[in-house]
């Protein structure tokens, strides 16, 4: 990864945000207040401007930027928890303006392990760890099978998202519909899996 | 929630109530950040202490928009209607009032505000600003069965608000400041109750984002309502029972001027029925988020430093 691909990642997953806006809104609504689709839409279009723009070259503090963009457009819990993911990356590649797909899902990684130290939350209770952590661990699995990686990671993003339909929501306003939410995907994992379908589709030169 | 019906547009609604404030007190505020961040300031700001900024949802009633003062914060960033304020706009207004002594952040217990404080004291962190969070936990009625730690916030946060301000505006550090209104969080409860109109009952417990409520009864007379909630707080503050015990009544968007004081009336002889030491009783419109006729009521039990603390605040059109 380096910024020119980090930039083509943001603008793809962007991409895919503004095409899903309808169907997160929807998926959303059933247990939260709808603003999903919105938030990220709004969000991912507000970095992907931020990067077309930046002369940057440190990944770490492209990604921090990212993070208070991301954060500044989206605030609400899924916003903030993403902003959280991209600020643990950052810290993780502070001062490298060139990364092999190894160290990138490493990178990933520790942005999650921020995510669950911060959210409190681990995969299982039906969030957007849900569809990433499996992603990550995929895509450090098969890094070294470069052309592969992207597609064994975006299989383990849209498994990890259907799993989630056999959980019970924990987190957030959805915890109040408790067992009620047996049975639907969560909305949170569907943005993870997208951003993998979004990475796999440029054929992740990420 | 009540939509506003005068109003331009929904999205300069916020922006227009700051500029009504500002209109209101000429010269008090100073806004910061872009015309869709919601920051209030101190125009006069004291350089020998602690900054303390309170921050949540906007659009509610005076908590937020109304919190600046003598007294109360130095600082509030407000979100949209119903929402956290991003981390970005709590940092930049941090990094704006800090004056070397650290920033004290006060906000509600919900997941946005926790995650956005949160990453506010990252950003804040990585240039050296002090910082520290308290996050309210005063409603018994949610994450029941939980530790108080995962309770979420009500009106309260004006009683830990004020608390905290007075520490700081004594010199107090940082830490100092942070501990004390930790253990005000610690010794403060709140309920809501509230006239259903459709059944003629009274439901206790009811959450702002539709959860329903815990118990209901019959309507009945305000004394044994008063009595009732009474037990209900002193059983969760127990062990504070002996400390002063002041009380704040927030009456939500429909309930009366009068029909505040006639349950503040009522609640102070319930609790002195029950030989308590009732300090400081104030009721008020300060937030705003429930559409009916009923109030939150809350408790916060004084021991003999905290009481060093408490004191009436007057803010320009609400009292705590």
């Amino acid at each position: 990864m380096n910024r020119e691909t980090l930039r083509e990642g943001i603008s793809a997953i962007s991409r895919i945000m503004n095409e899903n806006e309808g169907y997160l809104i929807e998926l959303d609504a059933r247990f939260g207040d709808g603003d999903l689709g919105i938030s990220m839409k709004q969000g991912f279009k507000r970095v992907k401007e931020y990067m077309d723009k930046a002369e940057e070259k440190d990944l770490g503090k492209l990604l921090r930027y990212c993070s208070t963009e991301f954060n500044e457009a989206a605030p609400s819990t899924l916003g903030t928890i993403i902003s959280f993911g991209l600020m643990g990356m950052a810290k993780y590649l502070k001062g490298k303006e060139e990364t092999e797909l190894k160290e990138t899902a490493k990178a990933m990684q520790a942005g999650l392990q921020m995510i669950m130290d911060k959210a409190k939350s681990k995969p299982g209770d039906k969030t957007i760890l849900d569809s990433l952590y499996p992603a990550a661990e995929a895509l450090l699995k098969y890094a070294k099978e470069d052309v592969i990686a992207w597609d064994k990671a975006y299989e383990a993003a849209y498994a990890g998202m259907e799993s989630t339909k056999n959980m019970k929501g924990l987190h957030g306003r959805i915890a109040y519909y408790g067992e009620k939410t047996i049975g639907e995907v969560d909305g949170g994992a569907t943005v993870g899996m997208l951003m993998f379908k979004a990475l796999k589709d440029k054929q992740g030169s990420c | 929630m009540k939509k506003l019906i005068f109003r331009n547009t929904d999205q300069q609604c916020l922006d227009e109530v700051l500029k009504g404030i500002m209109a209101a007190q000429p010269g008090k505020f100073r806004r910061i950040g872009s015309e869709f961040g919601y920051t209030l300031t101190k125009s006069q700001l004291r350089s020998d202490k602690v900054q303390i900024i309170v921050n949540g949802g906007g659009g509610r009633g005076p908590f937020f928009e109304g919190l600046v003062g003598e007294g109360m914060a130095d600082a509030m960033v407000s979100g949209d209607f119903n929402c956290a304020p991003n981390a970005y706009m709590i940092y930049q207004a941090a990094r704006e009032i800090d004056r070397g002594k650290g920033v004290f952040l006060l906000t509600n217990n919900f997941m946005g505000d926790y995650l956005n404080n949160d990453m506010a004291q990252e950003l804040l962190q990585a240039e050296g600003i002090a910082s520290k969070v308290c996050y309210v936990s005063d409603d018994i009625y949610s994450a029941r069965g939980e530790p108080k730690e995962c309770r979420g916030g009500l009106s309260g946060i004006g009683l830990i608000m004020k608390t905290a301000s007075a520490a700081a505006e004594k010199g107090a550090s940082l830490e100092e400041v942070y501990r004390i209104a930790e253990k005000a969080n610690r010794r403060i409860r709140s309920l809501t109750f509230l006239y259903n109109n459709e059944t003629n009952r009274i439901e206790f417990g009811n959450g702002f984002s539709g959860e329903k409520a815990v118990e209901e009864i019959e309507c009945c007379d305000v004394d044994t309502i008063a009595r009732k909630v009474a037990d209900i707080l002193l059983g969760e503050l127990d062990k504070y029972r002996s400390d002063m015990i002041h009380v704040m009544i927030n009456r939500m968007l429909y309930m009366s001027y009068a029909e505040g004081y006639i349950i503040l009336n009522a609640l102070k002889k319930a609790l002195e029925e029950q030989k308590c030491r009732v300090g400081i009783c104030t009721t008020g419109n300060y937030l705003d988020v429930f559409d009916y006729n009923g109030c939150i009521v809350s408790l916060i039990a004084a021991d003999e430093e905290l009481e060093k603390h408490m004191k009436y605040v007057n803010g320009f059109d609400f009292a705590i």
